[in-house]
């Protein structure tokens, strides 16, 4: 018997079908989304914010009727905005009582007004006037970026108009366009599969992390975080990994709404692809690929629609041109070829490598490091009846003999 | 200089006495014995033919086999093969442990079985319970 009863690594997964890249995979999504506390914490603030521009005084007095979450926020799928550090950006739209015919230029800039405010105020330092929303920066990183919009009347439940206008093209009065992410975040959910016993040990294993955290950092106390399928899961996977691959490149990175759409269109599909999170990632990869490529063969940009609301174009910003296309498709080969190879990988230093390469060396080190320390290393004793002694321990038992160094060796046919 | 299948089975007998000779000539000794390197016990057949060169053309090796329990995937990726074993052509069921590389001079015929092959056994079936618990196999460094 080995010295190493007492610590035996964390089992690859209690789940039925989840192997450990599977669990790893989860991990990596717990280390890079927001987390229940940070969660409730983002929803206080855009309702903090709801009754700021409420306030009297406020240019926006009397005129705001709503405020709610939208994208990632709303579909349970918000991860970290940047690659090396905690930022968040909670979307959230706030839904003004103005004429549908406004300027979007004059709305943009009363909502700016509206947050900023006097100088010595809440905000005041640490609110900027974007093309289509207003973006609040708080102390720990965290943006909230506040889209105005108008209801269309006579339209399906929240379809709105919202706004774009550059601020510093004074003499432009920008543009209306039709939205409706309500809308889209609605027929999100409504797609997902349940997927019980995943969420159950997804759940558990987020609160152990997030308790952790708590520990370390006063923030409120958490609530029970949504269910969370494999496929949503996988969506914030996708989201960090496009993070990575464009950390450092200039210009727009495929939105998070146009990779939601994908997911959420091949999701049932996607649940019955295998039984772990590595085979729904896969899946979906391949899904996005394919329909990205079928577009480009013919010379076409990619057109995403919001299901629910046709108008409102999902790729009216990215792709802009075929070469901006064949980057991501390039991107997604790169993906598919990658998670190919976790699949059959059960060496955690090629684990590592391959997660890292995907996922950011912050994310896939914080993941992979627990199951890594538990691994034995160094040299190895040999008892008369064959029980190992490995480790630390074997360095001063005094039973059996050292284990001449040799290489395993052959690979990949087990003949079963 | 290359060990008789006397001189191997001499080392044998003095490290390990649980293991048994199943059939000697002057060229093939075959063994059978039992190693528990930690959980559970595995019987485990050696068979060393001097007169037979390996796949890659060098110097005969010995060929490990589990015959029980048989060796098995894990049961969560039924899709991933078990690492270092190679293909048995005539018992495939029955994989055959690669516990060092071919191509090294690792294991040459003058070595001692008892001392280098058996040994590297039990710590190769260590690794794959921990291969199979966990899905890592565990690297010595």
């Amino acid at each position: 018997m080995t010295d190493y009863d007492n610590q035996r690594p964390c089992p690859a997964s209690d789940l039925v079908g989840q192997g450990l890249a599977d669990t790893l995979l989860a991990d990596v999504a717990i280390k890079v989304q927001l987390g229940p506390a940070l969660h409730r914490l983002a929803t206080e603030r855009y309702q903090t914010l709801d009754h700021w521009i409420r306030r009297e005084g406020s240019p926006l007095y009397g005129l705001v009727e709503t405020t709610y979450a939208q994208g990632s926020m709303r579909i349970g799928a918000t991860i970290n905005s940047r690659v090396t550090n905690d930022e968040f950006d909670i979307d959230a739209v706030t839904q003004l009582r103005l004429p549908p015919q406004s300027i979007p230029r004059h709305i943009l800039d009363i909502l700016f007004d509206a947050v900023r405010s006097k100088p010595g105020s809440r905000y005041h330092g640490c609110t900027r006037r974007r093309s289509r929303c207003v973006t609040i920066t708080y102390g720990n990183g965290m943006h909230v970026d506040l889209t105005p919009a108008i209801l269309q009347a006579g339209t399906p439940p929240r379809q709105s108009w919202i706004f774009e206008h550059e601020a510093n093209r004074q003499f432009d009065a920008g543009r209306s366009l039709i939205a409706n992410p309500y809308g889209f975040a609605e027929w999100f959910k409504q797609r997902m599969p349940d997927d019980n016993d995943f969420s159950r040990w997804f759940l558990g294993r987020a609160q152990t992390y997030e308790d952790r955290i708590l520990a370390a950092e006063p923030v409120p106390p958490p609530e029970p975080m949504g269910q969370k399928s494999r496929v949503v899961v996988a969506l914030q996977l996708l989201k960090r990994w496009r993070n990575v691959q464009y950390d450092k490149r200039p210009g727009r990175r495929p939105p998070s709404v146009v990779l939601s759409k994908f997911v959420a269109h091949n999701a049932a599909e996607a649940a019955r692809s295998g039984p772990g999170l590595l085979h729904v990632l896969l899946h979906l990869a391949l899904a996005v690929l394919a329909d990205l490529e079928r577009a480009h063969l013919s010379r076409q940009l990619i057109h995403v629609a919001n299901p629910v609301c046709p108008a409102d174009v999902l790729t009216d910003r990215w792709p802009r041109t075929l070469d901006a296309q064949a980057t991501f498709i390039t991107d997604l080969s790169n993906l598919v070829a990658d998670l190919e190879a976790l699949q059959q990988s059960s060496s955690i230093d090629d684990i590592k490598g391959i997660l890292v390469r995907l996922f950011g060396e912050s994310a896939a080190l914080k993941a992979i490091e627990p199951h890594r320390k538990a691994i034995p290393r160094g040299p190895v004793r040999v008892t008369s009846t064959g029980g190992v002694i490995a480790g630390t321990a074997a360095a001063v038992h005094a039973n059996g003999r050292t284990v001449p160094r040799h290489t395993f060796h052959g690979d990949g046919e087990d003949g079963l | 200089m290359t060990l008789s299948t006397c001189e191997q089975q001499h080392r044998m007998r003095r490290r390990w006495s649980n293991f048994n000779v199943l059939d000697r000539t002057k060229t093939t000794i075959q063994w059978e014995g039992e190693l528990q390197p930690q959980s559970q016990p595995y019987t485990v057949e050696i068979l060393h033919r001097l007169n037979r060169q390996n796949r890659r053309g060098r110097h005969p090796m010995p060929e490990v086999r589990v015959t029980a329990p048989r060796l098995r995937r894990r049961s969560s990726q039924p899709d991933q093969p078990i690492p270092h074993v190679y293909l048995n052509e005539h018992t495939p069921y029955l994989p055959l442990l690669c516990l060092h590389d071919l191509a090294s001079d690792e294991w040459h015929p003058r070595r001692s079985i008892a001392d280098t092959i058996v040994p590297w056994t039990a710590e190769w079936l260590w690794r794959y319970e921990f291969w199979l618990e966990t899905g890592i196999w565990p690297e010595r460094e």
